[in-house]
């Protein structure tokens, strides 16, 4: 009988452990992406549950620095522009700028309630926001993305960025690359947020050890 | 004469022929080296398209200029997670300025637009023989779009992806600038055309939709009419200075009347 509760226990901890651990890496809710390469840490995250992602995009231009040939200003003014694609509305937060990977970051907005249409966060002066002239290549935009998000929802998210500050019709910055103008975009989507490997397997040897622990009883009672 | 005195002055004599040769020779390599297509956009061309994805930021507006522009995005590529195919379609946009950007420019006709995977110049494949820009300035644009060109073969267009044109020699003034838009995504989905843009010189038109979603995007290059760097000047100005010592040395040695 021991060592059916030697398993039945083994199982229950690795059940317990194994859906304890995914909330305290609020990394590993980011499913996939590789932020050197396709300049999103995020493509693909978990929707469920009371996880919450932070995803970091990396923006690359040239249009990002100074130019000597020809001479010009690089991009000093950005924002980002931001819909969802199944038209539910989630509050984005917490909305931060870097020069590098791994930050320092810097805060600029603090949410920004996102849906079907596109909305922007406010035009951000780097030099008002702490930072210095230009933005630099590379630049580093991260924000966190709320729990409960259904299953399939698509973020899409535009860098926008030019050295004057011009901004159109629609409130977006705007302008060519005679101004510096950069348009990059990056996009996240929610994957089923299914526990992983190790819960399943430890539910599974509870469950059998708990049947052999019943089977035990009924025999021993017969008797 | 002393011997001391024509021995320094046959040395100088040689020294002005060395250094008229000299001028000439540099003037002569630079001159051709300039007239050289591949070398026609000022710097260095292949570091430019290393540092700034552009083969020619500044271009001397008075010869032919052949430029070539390099782009880079993930979304050129097939991606698995999530998993989506990359761009398939690209549409290629123009519009001059005039004064560096303050001020509208004249339309220009390029020639020789062609797309490759490389950036290898023999390996481009026409999409239009010539197309002329649109017209505009730096915070309003003015871009004509080529129609939308499906590449062919098997997805996608690869990242790198390199389009070329030809600025034909003075179609432009100096200051003038061609800024362009590469717009690309794997569904050829299309969205109207903003205010002050035509496609094919029709205004109305639809542009490629550049939504991440469908592995669309934009990226924008530009080229800047300049004048060519001060080594030719230099050439020159060292001829001349080389012919004029020759003429004096000429004249000491003619008989007085």
């Amino acid at each position: 009988m021991l060592p059916s509760f030697g398993r039945w226990a083994l199982g229950a901890t690795f059940a317990i452990v194994g859906v304890a651990s995914i909330p305290q890496e609020a990394k590993a809710f980011c499913v996939s992406g590789t932020l050197a390469v396709e300049g999103n840490n995020c493509t693909t995250f978990y929707s469920g549950g009371s996880s919450i992602s932070q995803a970091t995009i990396k923006l690359s231009d040239a249009k990002l620095n100074n130019s000597v040939t020809p001479p010009r200003a690089g991009a000093r003014y950005f924002q980002i522009v931001m819909n969802t694609v199944l038209g539910g509305t989630y509050n984005i937060t917490n909305f931060e700028w870097a020069n590098g990977p791994s930050g320092p970051f810097s805060n600029f907005q603090s949410s920004l309630s996102v849906g079907a249409t596109k909305v922007a966060t406010s035009v951000i002066d780097i030099l008002a926001a702490g930072g210095s002239a230009p933005l630099g290549n590379p630049f580093f935009v991260r924000y966190t993305i709320p729990a409960g998000v259904a299953l399939n929802e698509t973020f899409e998210v535009k860098f926008l960025a030019n050295n004057n500050g011009a901004v159109g019709a629609n409130g977006f910055l705007t302008g060519s690359s005679l101004t510096s103008f950069v348009d990059l975009n990056r996009d996240h989507t929610s994957r089923e947020n299914v526990p992983g490997p190790l819960p399943v397997v430890g539910a599974f040897m509870a469950l059998g050890s708990a049947s052999r622990f019943r089977r035990r009883l009924k025999i021993a009672s017969a008797k | 004469m002393t011997d001391l005195t024509k021995v320094f002055k046959l040395s100088a004599s040689r020294s002005s022929h060395a250094v008229f040769i000299a001028g000439a020779a540099i003037s002569s390599v630079l001159l051709a080296g300039v007239s050289q297509p591949a070398k026609a956009c000022l710097g260095n061309p292949v570091q430019n398209l290393a540092d700034f994805s552009n083969s020619c930021p500044e271009f001397d507006y008075t010869i032919d200029n052949t430029v070539i522009l390099k782009y880079s995005d993930a979304k050129l590529t097939n991606t698995t997670a999530p998993p989506r195919p990359g761009a398939q379609y690209f549409q290629f946009g123009l519009f001059n300025t005039a004064s560096g950007g303050d001020a509208p420019g004249a339309p220009v006709t390029l020639t020789n637009l062609g797309w490759s995977r490389s950036a290898d110049p023999a390996s481009f494949t026409t999409f239009q023989p010539s197309f002329v820009t649109g017209s505009g300035t730096a915070s309003v644009p003015g871009y004509n779009y080529t129609p939308i060109v499906a590449v062919p073969g098997p997805r996608p267009l690869g990242s790198p992806f390199y389009l070329k044109y030809t600025i034909p020699a003075g179609s432009t003034a100096l200051n003038d600038v061609i800024a362009s838009s590469f717009l690309f995504n794997n569904n050829s989905s299309t969205v109207p055309a903003p205010a002050n843009t035509t496609v094919n010189g029709v205004s109305g038109g639809q542009i490629l939709e550049a939504r991440a979603l469908i592995s669309g995007g934009e990226l924008t290059r530009d080229n800047v009419a300049a004048v060519p760097a001060p080594l030719p000047v230099l050439g020159v100005g060292t001829l001349a200075a080389g012919a004029l010592r020759l003429r004096r040395r000429l004249r000491q040695r003619l008989p007085v009347a």
